[in-house]
């Protein structure tokens, strides 16, 4: 079930590509395992930057939700320094079947644009968020300079 | 970038608005629905699931996937499509696996009791009239018919199940076969592949074309018998000695073709020869009968001077013909070119008489001529005795040429004969030589392998072959027969590698005393 699901869900993503994210497999012999990466949406400070992600399946898949996280360092209120992102749609309790790797991405890349910060990871980066927009900005921006660009 | 958020903005409405639409759709499609589940009897799926032959989620469509006759759990055609309360339609199978993980649409996450899955009977039909590939498509089956109907196919039509096979039992590829030899079953595509390694089957020694008549199972060869097998411990002069041998044939082969080549060229010579013989009788008939009549007709023995000149120039004229086959033979047999080209220079010299002679019988005809007009046309005695005596020593003279020539052309033939004998000669030499090497190859083969069989039927310290026993062998015979003691052919080995061995050795130690002596 999860392969052939999958299997579809790749060969739709191939025939309508995402804009900003690249995603696929890591190898061939194993579809469980993709790899990608976004770019930072230009109305955000992660503009210029290249995020590597890493989402791992499960055979359960698509009853349980894939573990998605950021491999590229980034200074996010819902990611922390480990990459585990915090986003409703993947939470175990909150994961619905129907939701497809298409709609996760477009979350992550909402989630760029628009940091949630009543629900933190990071308290600290979402109380700078809160409070001293202009800092956040800075430090956001030399975070994807340094860690980021290609 | 707006165009994604916007995008996403619109799956969230769509996750958190379709409680209130969906409540409406639900409560239209329930009503309708229900009613005639009850009437209809159950859709294919069903029956498929029980054969459990396949899972029917997995069935491969004609035509690429709709998304609006999509399940959204697998992402494929409904398969008997259920609703639920709050109107999202899956397969049955996929929101009861769904269910089982957590409660909850797969799609809103509102909670849902089995019990109120109704199918979608319409939804259903529609998705049953879709054409499907046969499930045994990669084994073969080109089939395709609606996804209702499969089932039949699988039941009645499809060649390609094992327990349904029909005409093609023998060769059905996905029939099971038990091995014959290690009796495990598999489908006979496997069974193909299978028996090439299976090691109960029963296979010849590796070596069984020089000889070895080991014959058991495959697991046997590699374990047992290649470490025992007395062919292994020579394989590398096996192979070797039947590397020689081909190479020895292809060489006789060779020789063969030349000798064949050769053959017709001889047959040419000899017609040849036969011509020149049958044009020199001729000659030789003619001068008789010119001899016989030159007494009585003058001119006619002028006519048969030019006739012979004639001949004599045919004769020639073959003559030159000749060295179109001389360099024919010089290519092959150098030592016959000398012979050849003697032959040539006689003929040569005898051309040469010939011609000169032709020229005194113009002159002798051109003095008879003069004579005759010198004598106004009458004959007079003296010069009928005169041209008649000078006719019989031109005749004389002729026939001794003639002798010479027949000689010469007999002398030809023969070293012909001898340039053809000694080619067959030196062909059969190098056939008898080949086959001789053959011998020696066969003979020491056969020596070796019956070392071979000693040592393991002796398996004690063997007698080390040629020195201790050559010299007992050698100086006594009597004893020789007690020592070996064993067949035959045995004696015989031992004796011939003895008799090889024997001599060298006292030469070389001769060699040595004589060293000695000198230093
Ligand atoms: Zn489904
Ligand atoms: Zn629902
Ligand atoms: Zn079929
Ligand atoms: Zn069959
Ligand atoms: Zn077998
Ligand atoms: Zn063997």
């Amino acid at each position: 079930m999860a392969l052939r699901r999958l299997q579809a869900e790749l060969t739709d993503l191939n025939r309508n590509p995402l804009e900003n994210v690249s995603v696929g497999p890591s190898d061939d012999s194993n579809i469980l395992h993709w790899k990608g990466h976004i770019l930072g949406p230009s109305n955000s400070p992660y503009k210029g930057g290249i995020f590597k992600i890493d989402i791992q399946f499960n055979t359960d898949y698509p009853f349980k939700p894939p573990k998605v996280k950021f491999t590229t360092k980034i200074y996010h209120p819902n990611i922390d320094e480990e990459g585990a992102i915090c986003v409703a749609l993947l939470k175990n309790d909150q994961w619905k079947p129907a939701t497809r790797v298409n709609q996760v991405l477009r979350a992550l890349v909402t989630l760029l644009e628009q940091p949630n910060p009543e629900d933190p990871l990071m308290t600290d980066i979402a109380e700078i968020y809160v409070t001293d927009q202009a800092k956040f900005q800075k430090t956001a921006k030399d975070y994807t300079k340094r860690y980021a660009s290609s | 970038m707006a165009a994604t958020g916007s995008v996403y903005r619109n799956n969230s409405n769509i996750d958190s608005s379709n409680n209130g639409s969906s409540n409406n759709n639900s409560g239209s499609s329930n009503t309708t629905n229900y009613n005639e589940t009850k009437d209809l009897p159950i859709s294919f799926s069903a029956t498929l699931t029980e054969e459990a032959l396949y899972d029917p989620r997995g069935l491969q469509y004609v035509e690429p996937t709709q998304t609006s006759l999509q399940c959204s759990v697998c992402c494929e055609y409904f398969t008997e499509p259920v609703s639920a309360p709050c109107g999202h339609t899956f397969c049955r199978a996929c929101i009861l696996q769904a269910l089982e993980v957590r409660n909850g649409c797969p799609l809103c996450r509102t909670k849902i009791d089995p019990a109120m899955l109704y199918e979608v009977i319409a939804l259903s039909r529609i998705c049953d009239e879709l054409l499907v590939y046969c499930p045994h498509k990669e084994l073969g089956c080109n089939h395709t018919c609606q996804r209702i109907q499969i089932g039949q196919h699988l039941k009645d039509d499809c060649v390609y199940i094992g327990t349904l096979c029909r005409e093609h039992h023998k060769t059905c590829p996905a029939e099971s076969v038990t091995c014959p030899h290690c009796e495990t079953t598999r489908a006979r595509l496997r069974h193909l592949e299978h028996i090439k390694t299976c090691p109960q089957q029963i296979i010849p020694c590796t070596l069984s074309e020089f000889g070895c008549p080991w014959k058991g199972p495959r697991f046997d060869l590699e374990a047992i018998h290649i470490p025992q097998c007395p062919y292994e411990a020579i394989r590398g002069f096996l192979e070797l000695s039947k590397s020689k041998m081909e190479a020895l044939e292809q060489e006789n082969q060779h020789l063969r073709g030349i000798f064949h080549d050769l053959r017709p060229q001889v047959q040419q010579l000899r017609d040849q020869v036969g011509q020149i013989q049958e044009s020199l009788q001729l000659i030789a008939e003619q001068e008789q009968e010119q001899a016989a009549g030159s007494n009585i007709n003058n001119s006619g023995g002028g006519i048969s001077f030019g006739t012979l000149g004639g001949f004599m120039d045919m004769n020639y004229h073959q003559y030159q013909h000749r060295p179109q086959f001389s360099p024919r033979i010089d290519r092959r047999e150098s030592y016959d070119l000398v012979s050849v080209n003697g032959v040539d220079n006689e003929m040569e010299m005898e051309r040469q008489r010939a011609s000169t002679m032709n020229r005194n019988n113009s002159i002798g005809a051109e003095s008879m001529m003069s004579s005759g007009a010198g004598a106004g046309g009458v004959m007079t005695p003296g010069n009928a005795a005169e041209a008649h005596e000078l006719l019989i020593s031109e005749n004389e003279r002729i026939r001794s040429e003639i002798e010479t020539l027949t000689a010469g052309l007999a002398s030809l033939e023969l070293k012909q004969n001898m340039a053809i004998m000694t080619e067959s000669m030196r062909i059969q030499e190098e056939v008898q030589s080949l086959r001789a090497v053959c011998h020696g190859l066969r003979m020491q083969m056969h020596y070796l392998l019956l070392e071979q069989q000693n040592l393991r039927h002796h398996p004690g310290p063997p007698p080390p072959p040629g020195s201790p026993a050559g010299a007992v062998g050698g100086n006594q015979p009597g004893l020789k027969g007690s020592v070996n003691g064993g067949p035959s052919g045995d004696s015989t080995a031992n004796g011939r590698s003895l008799s090889v061995s024997g001599p060298p050795r006292p030469r070389l130690s001769d060699g040595l005393g004589r060293q000695d002596t000198k230093l």
